[in-house]
């Protein structure tokens, strides 16, 4: 670990029991679960707390609690919570989509998070298998409201699901704009917008129109390789995505329709960047401040950097400078010698400092980041 | 199916790197027996041991030939870095549609034989196949690789190419 | 009913005849029948029907009914119920004007789509084949993946008929290689029938079978025009097949023969000298040598005409052409040897034209490296059986004049790998007796050279040293060769070789190849030479008349008193014992020892060997020679035998206050005694082998009585047949069915931990050195006693009992059962041994990685399971040793658990 850097990385949890390399992971939005999910086709679900009694007070400890085998005849490659938190969508290379939800969970819901009682009951059931994509189905993401569903696949489709109660979905479109695989699906915070990002290395940007039906209203170019992996920022005005050209790009929102690029930040990974996660950070944070964007890759390197907005005065001058960005924090060989596969943030009051990991070790680790206090 | 190359050009194959029974730099034809076997020494991965993995992985479509025989793969296309191995291979024919089974054939033996430590770039041979910079990507695309090898068909045609692996330039029969 | 049956077809044929009906009616009447769920009534059905169709006049079949017939006897092949009679209806069909070539593809068709070959018995089979014969183009490339690795002789004489009709009617070209698997591949035939054959098939009769197909008038010239076409892209890898095609005409009559070498050897000899293809001389040299061998091969012992003799001058140009280039030097090399191995192909003069042209690449720098080296020792090897004098005259003389009179320095690397490429070469040529004489003479001279330049030198001894050494290894090799070929002229070397090489020497690996060769030559001559020599040996060693000794400047200076068994005598002295054991082991059994009292001198030995010797070569070297004389002359011994029981072992062995370094001397000398009375079945080698058991609880040395239990029987160098020890048949087998029930009692419950250990060594050390059938029916016992063993922490013993389960697992399916119970402890414990943080021993690592990967062999899949996940997950981080031998099998073994599956 760099020590010249402003903040401070700690391995809170390391959390074994894939047999096989962990693909992603998923925060509960609203309860102490994370989820992880593997090539071993299970995924396994981990409640926490924090350790009060313990000597070091405020540590936070992580304990399995459900293995669900999944019953996908292939890897299980990503994870998306509903944003109620009762509803878990897995995406499988089987093609199919899964619907997962608790056993007798409308009954003993607890919206303050105190687990002891409820976390640990009620099996996962598949309420439902989304079928429809013909190859590998690589990412899934619901939207902020929670109505959509979004999916995709190496058959170069992205889908949107209409979320129904009794776990019934209706699919409302089928975008084939890409010309290759299509790696991942990520929706914008607050709005219906759906952003792809694809092995043609091209990014797209997809709304709803309300007489017709889904379209592409934008086609991002740039990246000179596959783009891995997607992240909004949290005020939404900007669009993090990084590749396997070694380069992270920061594209903004210029007009309402209008995407650009306004920032490259390269030479921070030495081989495939996998995963990008943008999330608002704990603590330390001005009026300006855009939050945190993490990134890792092929060559075990975790990266935090912290995005500010630029000065409003120039915004007369007709360019807006792009957001400033530092290295916040670095983690090497985060899982030893193995790639790391994804990165995400804890979206829970006080914890939005912890991010978790996935990597070809079969390993899930948690990480604290913790910025020098301020003097 | 129409083969893609029903008549492709057969090398000689390497021979095995003279290793006499004197050591390097010594003065003695035999050593002294004792004190050798258990020496210290590391003896670093080198690009010979890794050709020596992939040599006799069998051609997907010559299947009484190796790709040493056909010359799509040769130790000094292979470089070998303190974690990382880089392999290139030549397809016999520019549109040869087996290229990128022979090299998915590569990378799996290599999967499995090499410590995790090392990470593996796979590339065909600059100017050698007219779908270079696709077969490179396939074939560099972890996600696309992992899918492969849970399709059972492409796992049977990679075992195939890889029942002969370990032959290590021993003769196909 | 058969009977019934028949009679019903002949009743029904002759209606059809008559045109009282038509076959269609007979469709219709079987309905029942051949729709039927039960088997055995559709099969009889489809019966009736093939043998009403085979019994019809052909004018009685139109063109509909033929059609209707095929597609319905070509449903009838998916049912394996009704494929026989299926098969045989259409055969009958195949004979008729009105079956269209229409038909044979839609039949050809079903066969390939339904009939599942290796899952028919050979008579079925059968009728498949026949069945598919004449049908029409489309059936080439289906035929051959059909036949192809067909190795049942009774339908190979069938399949050669049908493949000549192929050559015949068809356009091969495109399956040249394909043909030369199912057809010439089998040239020249090999086969022998089964004693109890009872189809009564000779070699014979397929290889008529298959030379009919070649001999086919017209086929050999269409098809070898299309193997030439193929030949003149010589690079590609059809012209292989095409060339091993030609080679079989060649072996079939005369005129083929005559005819194919006509063709085939110019457009060659021509492709090779177009200087457009000069890059294609390689492949070109190929295909030539391949003709010319089979042209040598295939030549009746009774022709008198050599077949390739007119082209003789031209492929003697070409071979040498070759010959000087690098990229086709083997190949020519190759080429040469099947030239000069053609009988009556070369006169004298052509071989020495040969040798004389290899002689000049031996020099080449290009020319080092292991294949070209081999080949042309191999090519100069052949010429000098038949005619030594070309290498004698040109090539010897050049190699020994690349030999310096003085070592190259230390730091002349590759002068010296020079000269070891010279020995090398010098090695494999001169094994010829008149060769032989002059590499002994102008070797040893020039060890006299090497020897003289350095001795009163202060300069750095040991490169001069290594360069002698190297010499004396040449000829050791040299000598074991001739030995093991039975040459006589071995024995005249006495004086030059076993004599003149007492030298005096420090470096021990000096002395050990020079009595390796006093062994060698001693171990020839008859039994008064061994006599004489011995009388002048004993005269030097024990009475230090050191004249008679060694040659030149090797010799023993004069003024040295040579007392090399006095406590006092120089180490250089005393490192002579090596030399003179090296004698004494190798005598016949009738040559006694010109001393008063043999067993004194074997006492004397011992005392030397345990308290005045130096290193272990000398105390070993003290310990052959009291093995070999005690074993060959055991009458002379017999007060040292009882020195041994009343002295030796209360006094140097048994008693505690001795230093344990001088008791374990003891042991080892006790067990070159004891192993030398075993070896020749000596009824006191019993009371010598239980007296081991008695220091069992003496943790100072109770290990290494336990592994003198295995040294004993343990193979050796010494008491050998060749060295004339007395050796009693099957003595291992009968000592270890002796010890093996009490060393197992011993092991699984002896008095305490101690022994309990000790006796598991003595397991150990023992089983590893008889052979697996003395001990396999006890494995069920013995299995958990070595799963014990692989946790004695000295690497020696884990690598012995690695070994044994190894040859335990290998073959025997019985045993495998027997490991299959124990797999789990197994894996686990061969995990532990191939880590290097557990087992520093690279040998223990190789063993235990080597056995891992044996399981998948001999072990049913559902045994491993379980631990399939766990042993590619700990052999991946094996895969990091940093011993490449390691890695090797640490790769083979996960590969195997990988592919490995229910």
């Amino acid at each position: 670990m760099d020590v010249d850097l402003p903040a401070n990385v700690e391995c809170v949890a390391e959390l074994q029991g894939h047999d096989d390399r962990a693909w992603h992971t998923a925060w509960n939005p609203t309860k102490p679960i994370l989820a992880s999910c593997s090539a071993d086709k299970t995924v396994r679900l981990y409640h926490y707390g924090r350790n009060d009694d313990e000597p070091d007070p405020g540590s936070i400890s992580f304990k399995h609690v459900n293995t669900i085998q999944t019953g996908h005849t292939k890897t299980v490659r990503a994870i998306a919570w509903s944003p109620s938190g009762r509803t878990l969508a897995t995406a499988s290379f089987d093609a199919n989509i899964g619907i997962w939800e608790r056993e007798g969970a409308e009954e003993e819901e607890d919206e303050d998070g105190n687990p002891s009682h409820t976390v640990h009951s009620g099996e996962w059931e598949c309420m439902s298998l989304l079928e429809g994509h013909e190859t590998e189905c690589k990412s899934v993401a619901y939207s902020s409201s929670g109505n959509l569903l979004a999916s995709c696949s190496r058959d170069k489709t992205v889908w949107v699901w209409e979320v129904h109660p009794d776990s019934d979905f209706e699919c409302m479109g089928v975008m084939m704009e890409h010309s290759q695989d299509v790696k991942q699906v990520a929706w914008h915070p607050t709005e219906e917008i759906l952003a792809s990002a694809s092995y043609d290395d091209t990014i797209k940007l997809y709304i709803d129109d309300p007489s017709e039906d889904w379209f592409c209203f934008a086609t991002l170019t740039g990246h000179a390789s596959t783009v891995w992996s997607l992240a909004f920022s949290p005020n939404g005005r900007y669009l993090a995505s990084c590749s396997d050209d070694l380069t992270i790009r920061i594209w903004e929102r210029v007009e309402q329709y209008k995407w650009e690029c306004v920032e490259v930040i390269e030479g921070v990974h030495e081989r495939s960047i996998y995963s990008i996660a943008w999330g608002t950070g704990e603590g330390r944070k001005g009026e300006d401040s855009l939050g945190w964007l993490a990134s890792t890759g092929g060559d075990g390197k975790i990266n935090v950097f912290e995005f500010h907005a630029p000065p409003t005065t120039s915004e007369t001058s007709g360019t807006r400078p792009p957001p400033s960005h530092h290295l916040l924090a670095r983690v090497t060989s985060a899982h030893g010698v193995h790639d790391v596969n994804s990165v995400s943030w804890c979206p829970r009051q006080g914890l939005r400092n912890i991010l978790s990991t996935a990597g070809d070790d079969g390993i899930v680790k948690v990480w604290k980041i913790t910025p020098p206090k301020e003097s | 199916m129409e083969a893609y190359n029903p008549n492709p050009t057969v090398y000689k194959s390497a021979k095995t790197i003279r290793k006499s029974g004197a050591k390097e730099g010594s003065l003695w034809l035999v050593e002294d027996e004792e004190n050798i076997e258990d020496s210290d020494e590391v003896e670093p991965l080198d690009q010979d041991e890794i050709f020596d993995l992939i040599r006799s992985i069998t051609d997907p479509e010559h299947k009484h030939m190796t790709l040493e025989d056909l010359m799509v793969v040769s130790a000094p296309q292979i470089r070998v870095g303190s974690n990382l191995v880089d392999v290139e291979f030549t397809p016999t024919v520019p549109h040869c549609g087996m290229s990128t089974l022979i090299g998915l054939s590569i990378r799996v033996r290599l999967l499995r034989s090499l410590p995790q430590r090392f990470k593996v770039d796979i590339h065909v041979k600059p100017g050698s196949h007219q779908s270079e910079h696709a077969i490179n990507k396939q074939l560099n695309d972890k996600e696309r690789v992992a899918a492969a090898l849970e399709n059972p068909a492409l796992l049977s045609a990679v075992e195939d190419c890889l029942a002969s692996a370990g032959l290590r330039g021993e003769r196909l029969e | 009913m058969a009977s019934g049956r028949d009679q019903d077809v002949e009743e029904t044929v002759a209606a059809i005849s008559d045109g009282q009906g038509t076959l269609l009616d007979v469709v219709k009447a079987l309905g029942e029948y051949l729709t039927s769920e039960e088997d055995a009534l559709r099969t009889k059905g489809v019966e009736f029907m093939s043998a009403v169709l085979s019994g019809c006049p052909p004018e009685r079949f139109n063109r509909q009914s033929v059609k209707v017939l095929v597609s319905f006897l070509c449903g009838q092949l998916e049912d394996p119920e009704t494929v026989v009679p299926a098969l045989k209806g259409l055969l009958s069909l195949t004979y008729l004007p009105t079956f269209t070539s229409g038909d044979a593809v839609d039949v050809f068709d079903a066969i390939l789509a339904h009939v599942k070959m290796k899952s028919l018995v050979q008579s079925q089979r059968f009728i498949v084949t026949i069945a598919l014969k004449g049908i029409s183009k489309r059936f080439v490339p289906g035929y051959i993946s059909l036949v192809n690795g067909e190795k049942d002789p009774r339908n190979l004489v069938l399949c050669f008929g049908i493949d000549r009709v192929l050559l015949l009617e068809f356009d091969v070209k495109d399956h040249i290689e394909d043909f030369f698997n199912i057809t010439f591949c089998y040239f020249p035939i090999t086969f022998r029938p089964p004693p109890d054959d009872p189809y009564g098939i000779t070699t014979d009769d397929l290889k008529n079978a298959l030379r009919k197909t070649a001999d086919t008038p017209g086929l050999v010239k269409d098809v070898c025009h299309e193997c030439l076409d193929l030949l003149k892209e010589p690079e590609k890898s059809q012209a292989k097949p095409a060339v091993k095609t030609l080679c079989a005409f060649l072996s079939t009559t005369g005129p083929v023969s005559t005819y194919t070498l006509a063709k085939a050897v110019p457009l060659l000899t021509a492709l090779f000298h177009n200087p457009d293809e000069a890059s294609n001389r390689t492949p070109t040299l190929t295909l030539l040598t391949e003709l010319v061998k089979a042209a040598r091969d295939s030549a009746p012992e009774s022709e008198s005409e050599v077949k390739l003799a007119q082209f003789k001058d031209d492929l003697l140009g070409i071979m040498t052409v070759g010959l000087k280039n690098e990229s086709s030097c083997t190949t020519a090399l190759e080429g040469l040897k099947a030239l000069v191995t053609t009988k009556g192909l070369m006169s004298n003069d052509e071989l020495g034209y040969t040798v004389h042209n290899v002689n000049e690449i031996i020099p080449l720098e290009w020319a080092n490296t292991e294949e070209i080296i081999d080949s042309t020792l191999d090519l100069l090897s052949t010429v000098s059986t038949r005619s030594p004098m070309h290498v004698e005259g040109t090539t010897l003389p050049l190699l020994f004049s690349t030999l310096p009179d003085r070592a190259p320095p230390r730091e002349a690397a590759s002068e010296r790998a020079k000269c070891w490429q010279t020995l090398a070469f010098l090695s494999k040529l001169c094994k010829q007796p008149s060769l032989f004489e002059t590499l002994v003479v102008r070797l040893t001279t020039k060890l006299d050279l090497i020897c003289g330049s350095t001795a009163h030198s202060q300069e750095d001894i040991e490169p001069s040293a290594a360069y002698a050494h190297s010499i004396l290894l040449t000829l050791r090799n040299v000598l074991k060769d001739k030995v093991d070929l039975g040459h006589l002229d071995v024995a005249k070397y006495l004086d030059r070789l076993a004599t003149g090489l007492h030298m005096v020497a420090s470096e021990p690996r000096l002395l050990k190849t020079a009595g390796e060769i006093i062994t060698l030559v001693v171990q020839v001559i008859p039994t008064p030479k061994q006599q004489s020599f011995l009388d002048s040996l004993i005269k030097a060693y024990l009475h230090g008349n050191a004249k008679i000794l060694a040659l030149g400047s090797l010799k023993i200076p004069d003024d040295q008193v040579f007392q090399p068994l006095e406590p006092s005598a120089p180490s250089l002295q005393k490192n002579m014992i090596v030399l003179f054991s090296a004698a004494i082991i190798a005598l016949h059994k009738d040559v006694a020892l010109p001393v008063a009292d043999t067993s004194q001198f074997l006492q004397q030995l011992y005392v030397w060997s345990v308290h005045h010797s130096e290193t272990l070569l000398q105390r070993e070297a003290a310990w052959y020679s009291i093995a070999s004389v005690t074993n060959k002359r055991c009458d002379d011994a017999a007060q040292f035998l009882t020195a041994c029981q009343e002295q030796i072992w209360p006094s140097d062995i048994a008693v505690a206050d001795r230093p344990v370094v001088r008791r374990r001397l003891s042991i080892s000398a006790w067990t070159w005694v004891t192993k030398a009375l075993a070896t020749r079945g000596h009824p006191s080698a019993e009371g010598f082998v239980d007296r081991l058991f008695e220091v069992f609880d003496d943790t100072d040395i109770n290990w290494d009585a336990a592994r003198a239990l295995g040294g004993i029987v343990a193979a050796d160098d010494i008491l050998t047949k060749y060295n004339h020890a007395v050796i009693r048949i099957l003595f291992a087998q009968r000592y270890c069915n002796r010890l093996l029930p009490q060393i197992v009692e011993g092991a699984k419950g002896a008095a305490n931990g101690r022994q309990q250990v000790a006796y598991l060594v003595a397991l150990t050390s023992l089983i590893k050195t008889v052979p697996k059938t003395t001990y396999v029916s006890e494995m069920p016992t013995l299995i958990p006693l070595l799963l014990r063993g692989l946790q004695l922490r000295d690497p020696d013993i884990r690598a012995n009992v690695i070994s044994t389960l190894h040859s335990a697992t290998d073959t025997d399916p019985n045993g495998s059962s027997i490991i299959a119970e124990h797999i789990g402890t197994l894996v686990s414990a061969m995990l532990e041994n191939s880590k290097i943080e557990e087992m520093p021993s690279v040998r223990v690592r190789v063993a235990a990685l080597k056995y891992l990967g044996l399981l998948p062999k001999s072990v049913r899949y559902d045994k491993l399971h379980p631990y399939k996940s766990t042993v590619l997950k700990e052999l991946s981080n094996i895969l990091d040793d940093p011993k490449r031998a390691v890695r090797k099998e640490a790769v083979d073994a996960r590969s195997n658990w990988f592919t490995c599956s229910g």
